[in-house]
């Protein structure tokens, strides 16, 4: 029989001493627990080329939309003469809306990168058994999947809020002798709080449908499906009654009808963002909407922002609350 | 019965359901210090009963301690002095070992330089300094046995319980996966429970045994006292097997029980005297010669296998 290594040392070991000794040292609070499993999450994920790719794509849509409100702003004034002395030029686009666009662009790399960062997250924990190592560890259910939402959260995150920071820091360093902390003294509030909501709703809904599968393909396609089929349906249930309530107003029907159907037009994850983040940054959608008849657009309106508020809490709590009745370190046999 | 505080866990009348099936009914047990087996057929309750001392799954009724902490409510203290090594593959996707032995120690609290530090430790103790650094989905089957038991020394637990820990494993494999739980259990200050179906592993690593039948314990005590006979029972080793021995003993009022090649199990009525005499008279009377003889023990399989048949 060949024996384990059992007291006895080898000279080529690095660790001299082989001998089972019991752990004395310190043991960290229980309190930042769940920063670990966030941090395992953070560094398995920084390394995926994916994460990148789309990080460095959402950077390029920054400066694009940059670059535009730079070169606007410098038509703007040439054409108003730079208005009267001491005047701030007016602007073709506000801080606000610029913002507002590139956070817009970005939402479907975040929901890509979402696919990428966390469709494993707790569905390869599932495959693998993991789930008897963790909670055999004096963690709890509740700290591995805060653990694994912060992780996935905090990529996505990083991916919209760094660039949102460097676009007020651009404002704030090009424009700040045009009265711009005078006019936007809350802008980076706002953008910090536009730029979270769809990492937020990405993240949550993520997490839910990977702590369902034992498969993070087969999560990640349930998720896209999720996310694409609400697209598709709110946005041509929304059209068709904005549609019907334009031509209703025509008749004389109420401004609410045509607000009630832009609202059904944003149930989804990327119109839940929008929405709310044309609210939070005070956007007129009449600029920032493309497409549609004229006589169409002189009658957008932004969406009620309640009921957006609502569906996404929705979408933020009911996916967390499946996740975490789904997290078991046993297979419990009912019947 | 109120609960025991001298074994390292017990538990009180305790009931586990999964759903409407009920695994433990009414069960209480102690668990002694040292290194215990948990022993019973498939289906018998033990992982469950693991489970439940985990704080795993919670007892539709009784109570239970773990080192002194009750199951019910102080289920992160337990788990900060207990090491798990689960029956099935478990492991955290997309790591080595080192990477995912030292995770394990900081889910427990270690600080991440310490758990580092002892993750090489445990590794080169379990056997697997070479492969530190392979991702741990390449190993073969015995590998991922000894990781399992890594992770769960790692943070230097008080109690640890093995599910299972020879499964899958060769001979070579199982021989030194036995003689590292034998080695952590004796005299490391670490209590360990062995569950498993497995008899001779419980016989060459444990020092008690807890059997388990259908969600009920039908025996358990220190495996030399279960294994040792009662009255007259001694096992003969004769020069070469002799059948004129037997009919010698029994002549003489004995009894013959199992033959193992030249040894012979002899057993007289309670209370005989001087049967040591009379075995020797019997080699006189058939010619036999005794080479030695010794109070009988029965096999761990014998005791077992009588408890299951009651």
């Amino acid at each position: 029989m060949s024996q384990p290594n059992v007291q006895e040392p080898t000279v080529n070991s690095p660790i001299a001493d082989l001998t089972y000794r019991n752990y004395d040292g310190p043991i960290t609070s229980h309190t930042f627990r769940w920063w670990v499993v966030a941090l395992s999450v953070l560094r398995t994920n920084l390394k995926k080329p994916g994460f990148w790719i789309n990080g460095g794509l959402i950077v390029l849509i920054f400066l694009f939309q940059a670059l535009l409100f730079f070169f606007s702003n410098n038509v703007a004034a040439r054409i108003g003469g730079g208005g009267a002395a001491g005047d701030a030029p007016q602007k073709l686009m506000s801080y606000g809306t610029t913002a507002y666009q590139a956070i817009s662009a970005t939402s479907l790399l975040v929901t890509i990168a979402a696919l990428i960062v966390g469709s494993g997250s707790i569905a390869a924990d599932n495959r693998a058994n993991a789930l008897l190592v963790y909670l055999s560890k004096p963690i709890t259910k509740g700290d591995y999947l805060l653990g694994k939402w912060m992780g996935v959260f905090m990529l996505l995150a990083g991916l919209v809020v760094l660039p949102t920071i460097l676009l007020w820091v651009f404002y704030a360093t090009t424009y700040a002798d045009e009265g711009f902390f005078k006019q936007e003294p809350w802008l980076w509030a706002k953008l910090l709080g536009a730029s979270l909501i769809s990492p937020v709703l990405n993240t949550s809904l993520m997490i839910g449908f990977s702590a369902c599968t034992k498969n993070a393909r087969l999560a990640g396609s349930l998720f896209a499906a999720f996310t694409f089929i609400l697209l598709t349906v709110s946005n041509t249930a929304g059209f068709l009654m904005f549609r019907n309530a334009t031509l209703d107003q025509d008749l004389g029907a109420g401004k609410a009808v045509v607000r009630r159907a832009i609202t059904v037009q944003h149930i989804s994850v990327r119109g839940v963002a929008d929405g709310l983040s044309m609210e939070l940054l005070d956007v007129d959608p009449k600029k920032v909407m493309a497409g549609g008849p004229k006589k169409l657009r002189k009658r957008l309106q932004a969406p009620y922002p309640l009921p957006l508020v609502g569906i996404g809490l929705l979408m933020i709590i009911l996916p967390i609350g499946i996740a975490r009745a789904k997290i078991r370190a046993v297979e419990v046999v009912s019947g | 019965m109120s609960l025991d505080s001298t074994g390292v866990a017990s538990v009180e009348n305790l009931t586990v359901r999964y759903g409407t099936k009920t695994i433990l009914s009414d069960f209480s047990l102690v668990i002694p210090d040292g290194c215990t087996g948990l022993l019973g057929p498939n289906g018998a309750g033990k992982t469950t009963l693991l489970k439940t001392l985990l704080g795993f799954v919670s007892p539709a009724g009784g109570r239970g301690q773990v080192l002194g902490l009750d199951v019910a409510t102080q289920g992160m203290l337990i788990r900060q002095k207990i090491g798990l090594m689960p029956e099935q593959d478990c492991h955290i996707p997309g790591m080595n070992a080192v990477t995912f032995v030292a995770y394990a120690g900081e889910l427990a609290g270690m600080p991440a330089s310490q758990a580092m530090r002892r993750a090489h430790e445990v590794l080169e103790y379990c056997g697997l300094g070479e492969a530190r650094y392979r991702n741990v989905e390449t190993y073969s089957t015995g590998m991922k046995q000894r990781i399992k038991l890594a992770q769960a020394l790692v943070h230097g637990p008080k109690l640890l319980f093995l599910d299972e820990p020879t499964n899958g494993l060769d001979p070579e494999g199982r021989d030194q996966m036995l003689e590292l739980i034998r080695d952590v259990s004796h005299g490391k200050g670490l209590s360990v429970v062995v569950s498993s179906h497995l008899l001779p592993d419980i016989e060459r690593t444990c020092d008690s045994v807890l059997v388990l039948r259908r969600g009920e314990l039908i025996l358990s005590g220190p495996i030399d006292a279960l294994r040792s006979t009662t009255g007259c029972t001694v096992d003969v080793e004769l020069a070469e097997r002799s059948a004129a021995f037997g009919e010698s003993i029994t002549a003489l009022g004995g009894t013959v029980g199992e033959i193992k090649g030249n040894r012979v199990r002899v057993a007289f009525a309670d209370g005989t005297k001087g049967f040591g005499t009379l075995v020797f008279r019997a080699a006189k009377l058939s010619g036999a010669q005794v080479r030695g003889f010794a109070p009988a023990q029965r096999s761990l399989e014998d005791v077992f296998m009588e408890a299951i048949d009651q």
